[in-house]
């Protein structure tokens, strides 16, 4: 643990506190900064930010940016589908009417990743003390802003694609490929009606440019809600300090 | 009574099972409610942020899985 401060103008030797381990992953990282606050808030003089090197800052940043990552393809599979059920193009357990109850467990399932590490991120607010730990912090959040930049450019990108992609010639040729290779299947065993399946995916067509504005607002809410959560922390506890 | 427990009335009731009750209605709303608060659980509680997407992503499927036999059924 970190040795007291010396007296008078005595300079501090702060001993046996552990750099920053690199952080394998999202839970590691939190850990560390969990675990440096802790060491923060029990010393008396600040620690050198230099403590937190350049390779920290890089490896607390990529961690953020992996963590965007891991949930790019769930949200960009996953939006779509839910979009699809207000146009009443899937029914969400079976319902052919959609209640009260269908559309707003639609739009928690939808954001329900954000949500979660949304407020797993916001117990972070307890931690922002400290210059190392501050820094941990803002290297962290910096990754998954860009994170989350880049999952929205992808998104874009693939929806915009699947849109430009989905013409009537093309909806036509996919069936008439599925017809070829899964005739039997299709007409005989599931009954399906081609003129049926082309309308449905032309109108399927439609869902992707609005999801895009879904994947945002995802973004918003797993960035947005932890900031917030710590700047209100930090006003809170600037209140307390005046008080005291 | 034997007769009852043949495979065709198995196979049948297994069917009937899956797509008027698991995946669809009631049964897919309960499910699915309890794996997404279970994966909410996992995460906040247990920090175990593999499982939380697990849960949600089969909460996900039994959410849609009834659409799609609407489709197939």
């Amino acid at each position: 643990m970190a040795g007291s401060s010396g007296q008078g103008g005595s300079p501090t030797v702060i001993t046996g506190v552990q750099p920053p381990q690199k952080p394998l992953n999202l839970l590691n990282a939190v850990s560390e900064i969990q675990l440096f606050s802790s060491v923060e808030k029990n010393i008396s003089q600040p620690l050198n930010p230099n403590y937190f090197t350049t390779q920290n800052r890089i490896d607390f940043f990529t961690v953020g940016v992996k963590n965007a990552m891991t949930h790019l393809l769930f949200t960009i599979i996953f939006t779509p589908l839910s979009i699809a059920v207000f146009h009443r193009l899937i029914h969400i357990f079976g319902d052919k009417e959609l209640s009260l109850f269908n559309e707003i467990y639609t739009i928690f399932l939808m954001f329900s990743v954000s949500i979660g590490f949304a407020i797993f991120l916001a117990s972070l607010k307890d931690s922002y003390v400290g210059t190392v730990t501050k820094l941990m912090v803002k290297s962290l959040f910096q990754g998954l802003l860009v994170g989350e930049i880049f999952k929205i450019i992808v998104a874009f990108i693939v929806y915009q694609f699947i849109y430009i992609q989905l013409t009537p010639a093309h909806i036509a040729s996919l069936i008439l490929f599925l017809n070829k290779y899964a005739g039997s299947l299709l007409v005989n065993k599931l009954h399906v009606d081609y003129v049926q399946m082309f309308y449905w995916i032309l109108d399927f067509r439609n869902v992707f440019p609005i999801s895009i504005v879904f994947v945002i607002i995802g973004s918003l809410i797993l960035i947005g809600f932890p900031t917030a959560a710590i700047i209100l922390s930090i006003i809170k506890n600037k209140q307390k300090v005046d008080i005291d | 009574m034997l007769h009852f427990f043949d495979a065709n009335t198995l196979s049948n009731f297994f069917i009937y099972l899956f797509t008027h009750i698991i995946f669809v209605g009631i049964g897919a709303k309960i499910i699915s409610c309890s794996l997404l608060a279970f994966g909410f659980w996992l995460l906040v509680r247990r920090e175990n942020f593999i499982g939380f997407l697990v849960c949600t992503f089969f909460s996900f499927l039994f959410a849609f899985f009834g659409g799609l036999l609407n489709f197939i059924v």
